[in-house]
């Protein structure tokens, strides 16, 4: 089952080739990473999927239960609200000055906005709009059990430990209830002991909320040890794609990181460090 | 600059360079002799200026150096002090000293303690700087005044109009510019600011051009007028109450309705911001990326911060209106936007008690200062200097939460 399809996608940045004919598939229910070197288009894949740029080639389309819909051309904020695409950023963008639970109400603030009836309802203080905003606290209480920062709630995020904020920034996203989550290097600037343990929420997430989850990132522990499936790019082209097991033994992912082998097969260290990971 | 000989350098240094630029700006003076004009030094002025930068310097630097207690105030203390406030406010006319220049410069104050917390919505909340706000203000003032004469509408019935009128300006002055931020906002808001009173200015059929339009209704109780002798088949107030009538009536009965005003839109604005909507204004301050990728559409959440920051302007406009009687477009120049942004920016960017306070020194204390006529303005100035250097961040700089989680352990 198969939740979004991107079809010969292609952008150019002046004479800069950043994605070129790309296509995969991203299989519902399960978490694809997106990995190769720095530059790859990585990101400006993550941003034409989220509506922060618009493609030059190409369709991007969701398969949801009513239909498939169609992506390419609609404004950032309304692919994260009508379609359900949230995601996160290379280096977290919180709203610094506000508590984490209200970082998690703005989250739900499309849902909240209606219960308010444009604040109208909210300013008479109807009860309607009291048992949402009742409702809404509770997922943003069980959000921050989920990432273990109850005991933070009130405090402004910007003076959270920068793990803590990654964490949070997860939680904020699934308070929007996604289809998909896209996640851009989670792990980057994180101790080995917080990636263990992100890894462990994002299995969480996909097994117990069943949320499909686009995955960036460099550190490949992490990928190895959670995707279902890898796409690799080079250049803005895709490499491979598959299972982690095939990408790992993949020539054409090996060439990418590593570069041309001279004349001989990887030196053995290399190729047992790999094998490592 | 802790010990007092760097300090006292740096005062020397900062008085010979304050000497070398006053000499030729206050150092000589032409002087009228018979026919011709002789140049007369006035090395004495110099020399004030010396001694006085001198020691001013020495003086601030030192007070720098003093470890000030910090007098942040605790979330609580703040709520209880615009408690505080508001009693004292709505006490205040009975108080034994309150005598009508009192109670008018308290009605003036209060217009800009309500444009203060209008323009906070946009400026401290939503995070737009809008430097024409006074065009908002102006739009308010003239619907009230236009309304008024042409059609003989109340008070009551041109106060919501006018606040409407003001908002709809809101938006369709807001639109254009919603791709701007920071700077670039500031400069476009500005120039819509003076746009508006330029119109104002050269429309003679409409508004009178710079003669303005005079004889604006005043407003009245209920139907009952503050007026000496009631107006045909009227009745005043001190007849309706069988109290013998007095100018102060209307001077208190004005300022009633100015604090009742103000404190509306402290309760509209502080309900605001406790909803989805006030978060999201925040929340687009903070971060407008974040904002789009959590699906907030910007656009909808400026344009409201815009129409509800300049229908709070166009309500203290129409006050403005009826309490003056007479309006030009003199009365909304920049200068007017400047002073609410500055009392908006020194009482804390988002903080309705620091507004309060920040309003009462930045409007009131040059009204106490009149006497000293033309140094006013230096006595506003050297205000803003010392909450610059002392309390960068504003009067009251601690934001308490919309929300709070109750038993978050």
């Amino acid at each position: 089952m198969t939740l979004l399809t991107v079809d010969n996608l292609g952008i150019t940045f002046g004479g800069l080739v950043a994605l070129d004919s790309l296509s995969f598939t991203v299989p519902k229910g399960q978490i694809t990473a997106i990995i190769g070197p720095n530059g790859a288009g990585k990101t400006t894949l993550f941003n034409i999927i989220t509506g922060f740029y618009q493609a030059q080639t190409g369709t991007i389309t969701l398969h949801r239960d009513a239909g498939p819909l169609v992506l390419n051309g609609k404004p950032d904020y309304w692919i994260a609200r009508h379609a359900g695409i949230a995601r996160t950023f290379q280096t977290s963008r919180l709203f610094p000055r506000m508590t984490a639970l209200e970082n998690l109400l703005v989250a739900q603030h499309n849902r909240l906005m209606k219960a308010s009836f444009f604040s109208l309802a909210g300013l008479a203080g109807l009860a309607g709009f009291k048992k949402a905003e009742r409702d809404a606290i509770d997922k943003a209480r069980f959000w921050l059990e989920q990432v273990g920062l109850t005991g933070s709630a009130n405090v402004p995020v910007g003076s959270l430990a920068y793990g803590l904020q990654r964490r949070l920034e997860i939680a904020r996203s699934m308070c929007a209830d996604p289809a998909l989550l896209c996640l851009d290097e989670p792990a980057a600037g994180l101790n080995p002991k917080e990636s263990l343990e992100l890894v462990d929420l994002l299995a969480l997430i996909r097994s117990r909320f069943g949320a499909t989850q686009l995955l960036v990132e460099h550190d490949m522990s992490v990928v190895m040890g959670l995707s279902d499936k890898v796409v690799v790019l080079e250049y803005g082209r895709k490499i491979a794609e598959g299972a982690p097991q095939q990408i790992r033994h993949d020539p054409a992912v090996i060439r990418a990181y590593l570069g041309e082998p001279p004349d001989e097969d990887i030196p053995v260290d290399i190729a047992q460090d790999l094998d490592k990971c | 600059m802790s010990d007092w000989r760097t300090r006292g350098k740096t005062s020397l240094s900062a008085a010979v360079l304050a000497a070398i630029l006053a000499l030729p700006i206050l150092g000589f003076q032409l002087s009228e002799t018979g026919t011709g004009l002789t140049v007369l030094a006035r090395l004495h002025t110099v020399a004030w200026v010396f001694v006085a930068v001198g020691l001013g310097s020495f003086a601030l630097t030192s007070a720098r150096a003093i470890k000030w207690p910090s007098i942040a105030l605790p979330a609580q203390t703040s709520d209880r002090l615009g408690w505080a406030l508001a009693i004292f406010a709505l006490a205040l006319p009975f108080l034994p000293f309150a005598d009508r220049s009192l109670i008018d410069k308290a009605t003036l104050i209060l217009i800009y303690v309500m444009l203060g917390w209008g323009l906070n919505v946009v400026v401290g909340w939503a995070g737009l700087l809008d430097l024409g706000y006074a065009g908002f203000y102006a739009i308010g003032a003239y619907s009230y005044a236009l309304l008024a004469q042409a059609f003989d509408i109340s008070f009551w019935l041109c106060l919501p109009l006018a606040g409407l009128f003001s908002a709809l300006f809101g938006l369709a002055l807001g639109f254009p510019v919603l791709r701007l931020r920071g700077d670039y906002l500031a400069i476009v808001t500005m120039g819509f600011g003076e746009i508006i009173r330029i119109v104002l200015l050269n429309w003679q059929s409409l508004t009178g051009g710079p003669n303005g339009i005079s004889n604006i209704a005043r407003p009245t109780l209920f139907g009952l007028t503050f007026t000496a002798r009631a107006l045909d088949g009227g009745k005043t107030f001190a007849e309706a109450l069988g109290i013998p009538y007095s100018a102060n009536q209307r001077i208190f009965f004005l300022y009633f309705l100015i604090l009742a005003l103000a404190l509306l839109t402290n309760f509209l604005a502080l309900r605001l911001r406790r909803l989805p909507l006030g978060r999201a204004w925040e929340a687009l301050r903070e971060d407008e990326i974040a904002c789009r990728s959590l699906g907030i559409n910007p656009t909808n959440i400026k344009l409201s911060a815009f129409a509800i920051g300049a229908m709070c302007a166009g309500f203290a406009g129409s006050f403005f209106a009826t309490r003056q009687g007479f309006i030009t477009p003199e009365s909304f120049s920049f200068i007017e936007s400047a002073v609410i942004v500055a009392i908006v920016v020194l009482g804390g960017m988002g903080s309705q008690v620091g507004i309060v306070f920040a309003a009462i020194i930045l409007v009131g204390l040059p009204e106490w200062f009149r006497d000293l006529q033309n140094y006013r303005m230096l006595a506003f100035g050297l205000t803003l200097l010392v909450v610059m250097i002392f309390k960068p961040s504003g009067l009251v700089s601690r934001r308490s939460p919309t929300i709070v989680l109750k038993d978050p352990a």
